[in-house]
């Protein structure tokens, strides 16, 4: 008998050493089944029912449970939050009667970790730092109890259980189990896959992973298959019994037929066995009864390299195009993008070459005069928040990294670490606890080597000395360096030799941004695509380069058909069959009003380009742009066109003010914007998309906008505002509930900034309410708004 | 196929139509966004039952007890479109906005149409008792402070991934929370409309004269 063992002699290490583990079963349905009625409140149980709980913790250790978790599930400073007792108490009280239930066997207490029942960025407002914060506060008082182990259970969203994991790994030693709740099509509901978790969770370095409730264990298994060729660490699952009835909420599997759906499960390599609602004692006391006959043949872990986000799962066994363009390099709009606080800008950048072809993006933000790190984290949250593909983070700046890493929701590529001793030993930690992949550049103290050979022993230093951290081989991948043809002919073939001798030799993947070879040339785009292909040729498989370049992006796909990667050249043809032949219509017959107006962005773009070569900017913009929208907006106010009319009319100029930018750019001379203006959705304030449309509105005609975003503290705005010395802020709030925020807002900034005009839009504003809030201007709409800029900056 | 939730009526009178037409470009554009709403929307719902008398909420205003009159249960219900809808419409609004505007209103219909037949369904379970049409937080007589309570009631952070933050807005944004009473006998039809609506002093139809079309 179990209970007759001796306590403490084994751990968590220990116990692994078992084929099989025995978790529980479902609390809720026992303590139901108990006399526990729904007017009780399940996470008030410890102090209302303790011997109950313990009776139920004894079952599962007399059914063969070789760990129980304490009854700490929903124990978040929240549930808990101005209650009689905190959870802090729940915690120590649901330890407690856990470890007497145990008392006297060698059976481990888990602190059951739930999901903070909060919404985190970026579909909710609870961030990841305030998640980080609250988890650590729950696994604090989980050791300080006496638990032996952290079993974070049911979650859906991978970004809180990464919160909840950092938070454990941080704050206590104790072993941590993570488990996600998968819906039939394999996913969280938020999107989360098996592989994505899988891979998210094991570079953490958690000690367990994978799935409990939500469903029976016959549709978990694809899940637990997918997992289990993901990770090489020991696989959790803890099933519903079946799925509850509709009517009677009774759960349809019993034990001995949960018996035999699990069996196939264990079969593959589950080794954390037990369940979730609705089983009970008798069902795990039928695993252990499997336990001891069944064999476990763990399947196949798949070794491919890898890298993911939340929701995209990306091997790295074929050419994967690395996008380039989020960097401030050389790009002076971008660098402006950053000094002004321009994510929009930043992120179309991000969403323009995935639609290219980009399967991952590089995110460099370094700047020499802003916080580089606050940036970073910044651009990596709203880039995460509009794209879902893998993010490689890049910057000399190990504490900039680790920064971008911790908020990144995914298994990142870390850009990069190199041959000197310095690099190594700040980089290679940071690859180790975030379970990152790491680009390394085949340079040291020395310098970048001449010969390949040399550049093959650095990156072979490079790997020795990440495997001796653990770091897994697959996760490093070897940029040999490409140099400037025109100026060091013979080096291109010395960077080709050592892509081959990586990848034959070390058996590595290799990286190679490819546009420096061109510099100094003309026709560089056929330089690139040309040492592209032949970089390809030598085993090249992430390409850094920029994918807005059709043409680059068509070497990666074309090699794919050649290679015999693209089978039956699917995607190719895909890429490629419906490509839209060029508009019939000639642009000689087209105005650029008549293009405004009715949305024809190409030819808009096309017409201003002509323009520019005889008028000046000014002139365009003044005498073409600005009229053509005013008919527009003239329309709009009489009601013959439409919002949606309005917003395509402005958006074919925005295409236009792009062209006239990027002219005056390449002159270096500069457009003097008509006013600059903060707007902003205030504070509670969630809903943007009134603010979205004023921006678009005021920026195409002509003014300088700075869009903080929604939800934004009022301190923000007062202290842009002040910084910047803006002249105008557009305030927008769709509820009753924020208009206090709204009034606060502007009485702030009159008082930091009395020479500064606050316009105020939103569905539940009038008027009159503007006025007694303290705004200068009420807009009824977005053309309103830019009709208050106009007679304000007097253009 | 044609998705049952598409509503082209309602998306229009959403983008402020009122009864005209709109252009053959912007028709183009509607149709596109409705596919890219139908793809992206995971449309989910929860719903429980409480004795009128342990309800949760406050439901103690008259308006209230005139809309529950007769019940002796409610339901409790929340839907949501999911966060693929707002991360959809985030991204449109960065690089294309005509999109985005049109994209919102589309799944404002959306959402309307998929809790049309959630309280369609839920009719056919509880019959052969009587549902009356469902009452959200923010209508006259129900506090929009309700808003927490009702989620937490639910459990629907965990259930559906619906939360409201502390302005007691829906997140994700495209979701419909209410309050349903049922009764053993037949509810006369009260009137919907304007008077019950916490946002008619400040509507922009009403401004014009017209309605939304609840």
């Amino acid at each position: 008998m179990h209970s007759e063992r001796k306590a403490h002699t084994v751990d968590f290490k220990t116990l692994l050493k078992k084929d099989y583990i025995l978790l529980d079963g479902g609390f809720g349905t026992e303590l139901i089944k108990r006399g526990f009625t729904a007017e009780d409140r399940a996470e008030l149980s410890c102090f209302t029912h303790p011997e109950l709980v313990k009776d139920i913790h004894r079952s599962y250790i007399e059914a063969g449970s070789n760990i129980i978790y304490a009854n700490t599930f929903n124990a978040t400073p929240f549930k808990f939050e101005g209650g009689e007792h905190t959870f802090e108490e729940a915690i120590s009280e649901g330890i407690r009667i856990a470890k007497q239930a145990a008392e006297g066997t060698d059976v481990l207490v888990g602190l059951d970790v739930s999901p903070l029942g909060k919404l985190l960025e970026p579909t909710g407002d609870f961030t990841f730092e305030e998640a980080y914060e609250a988890f650590g506060k729950i696994v604090r008082a989980g050791e300080k109890a006496g638990a032996d182990l952290i079993g974070l259970e049911t979650f859906s969203d991978i970004y809180e259980l990464r919160a909840a994991v950092l938070a454990a790994k941080d704050f206590t030693s104790l072993p941590v189990l993570a488990s996600l709740t998968f819906e039939e099509n394999g996913r969280t509901f938020t999107g989360c896959s098996g592989e994505c978790a899988a891979r998210i969770l094991q570079s953490l370095g958690v000690d367990a992973i994978g799935v409990n409730c939500g469903l029976g264990p016959d549709l978990l298994l694809p899940v637990v298959k997918e997992i289990l060729q993901n990770t090489t660490l020991p696989v959790i699952v803890k099933p519903n019994a079946g799925l509850p009835d509709p009517v009677t909420g009774k759960f349809g599997i019993d034990a001995s037929q949960f018996g035999s759906l699990m069996e196939p499960i264990m079969k593959m390599g589950a080794k954390l066995i037990g369940g979730c609602c609705g089983t009970a004692p008798e069902y795990i006391a039928k695993l252990r009864e499997l336990s001891e006959k069944v064999k476990p043949e763990r399947i196949e872990y798949d070794s491919a390299p890898c890298v993911c986000s939340g929701s995209t799962f990306v091997r790295i066994s074929e050419p994967r195009i690395i996008g380039e363009r989020i960097n401030p390099t050389g790009k002076k709009l971008f660098k402006e993008a950053l000094r002004n606080g321009d994510i929009n800008y930043i992120l179309r950048q991000a969403i323009e070459q995935v639609s290219a072809g980009a399967d991952i993006l590089d995110i460099n933000v370094g700047l020499p005069d802003i916080d580089e790190k606050e940036m970073m984290v910044k651009i990596v949250k709203a880039v995460q928040s509009v794209t879902d593909v893998p993010l490689q983070l890049d910057s000399t700046n190990p504490e900039v990294l680790e920064a971008g890493l911790r908020v990144y929701n995914g298994k990142a590529i870390i850009n990069s670490v190199n041959g000197e001793e310095a690099s190594l030993s700040a980089i290679l930690p940071l690859v180790k606890k975030y379970g990152a992949a790491v680009v390394g550049l085949t340079l040291d103290e020395n310098g970048i080597p001449k010969k390949a050979q040399e550049r093959f022993e650095i990156a072979k230093k490079i790997l020795s000395r990440a495997q001796a951290l653990g770091i897994p081989k697959e996760d490093i991948f070897i940029d040999c360096l490409t140099l400037t043809a025109s100026v060091e002919q013979d080096a291109v073939k010395e960077t080709l030799l050592a892509v081959k001798m990586v990848t034959e030799n070390l058996g590595l993947k290799t990286v190679l941004g490819v546009s420096n070879i061109s510099f100094g040339l003309p026709n560089r785009e056929l330089i690139n695509h040309t040492f592209l292909t032949m970089a390809l040729q030598n085993g090249l498989t992430l390409p850094i380069i920029n994918p807005n370049i059709a043409s680059m992006v068509g070497v990666v796909r074309a090699y794919k058909v050649l290679s015999g990667i693209d089978r039956s050249s699917a995607k190719f043809v895909e890429a490629y069959n419906n490509a839209v032949p060029a508009q019939a219509v000639a642009s000689k017959e087209i105005t650029l009003e008549y293009a405004i107006s009715t949305g024809l962005k190409d030819d808009a773009k096309k017409i201003t380009s002509e323009l520019l070569q005889t008028l000046e900017a000014e002139e365009v913009i003044n005498t073409r742009l600005i009229p053509a929208l005013d008919v527009i907006g003239t329309q709009f106010e009489s009601g013959k066109i439409f919002l949606p009319q309005l917003i395509l009319s402005a958006d074919t100029a925005g295409v236009c003010f792009d062209v006239i930018k990027a002219k005056l750019q390449s002159e270096r001379k500069q457009q003097e914007p008509k006013g600059s203006i903060i707007i902003a959705t205030v504070k509670g304030d969630i809903h943007d998309i009134g603010k979205n449309i004023v921006r678009t509105v005021l920026e195409n005609y002509g003014f300088e906008v700075l869009d903080l975003g929604k939800d934004v503290p009022e301190e923000v705005i007062v202290k842009e505002a002040v910084e910047r010395d803006i002249k105008l802020v557009g305030l927008s709030a769709l509820m009753t509930t924020t208009l206090g925020a709204m009034e606060n807002t502007i009485k702030l900034l009159k008082q930091a900034k009395p020479d500064c005009a606050v316009m105020v839009g939103g569905a539940v504003l009038t008027e009159d309410y503007a006025e007694k809030i303290g705004a200068d201007f009420y807009a009824k709409d977005a053309k309103a708004s830019a009709d208050i800029a106009k007679k304000y900056f007097g253009v | 196929m044609k998705d049952r939730y598409i509503d082209r009526t309602l998306e229009l009178c959403y983008l402020g139509y009122r009864g005209n037409e709109p252009t053959a470009e912007i028709v183009r554009l509607i149709g596109e966004c409705e596919e890219l709403i139908s793809r992206n929307a995971k449309p989910r719902y929860i719903s429980k039952e409480f004795a009128v008398d342990a309800c949760p909420l406050d439901i103690s205003s008259e308006r209230l007890k005139g809309h529950l009159t007769g019940c002796g249960s409610v339901i409790l219900f929340a839907a949501t479109l999911g966060a693929g809808i707002d991360a959809l419409i985030r991204r449109l609004s960065v690089t294309d906005m005509t999109r985005a505007i049109i994209c919102d209103a589309c799944a404002g219909a959306y959402i309307e149409r998929y809790c049309d037949e959630v309280s369609e369904e839920l009719a056919e379970k509880y019959s052969p008792r009587y549902l009356t049409w469902r009452y959200a937080p923010g209508y006259e007589g129900f506090d929009i402070s309700e808003q927490k309570k009702l989620i937490e009631a639910l459990g629907a952070v965990n259930k559906i991934g619906l939360c409201a933050n502390e302005s007691f807005m829906l997140m994700p944004q495209k979701s419909i929370t209410g309050i349903i009473g049922v009764s053993d006998s037949k509810i006369e039809k009260t009137r919907r409309g304007c008077a019950f609506c916490n946002m008619k002093d400040s509507c922009a139809f009403r401004k014009e004269g017209s309605h939304c079309g609840f």
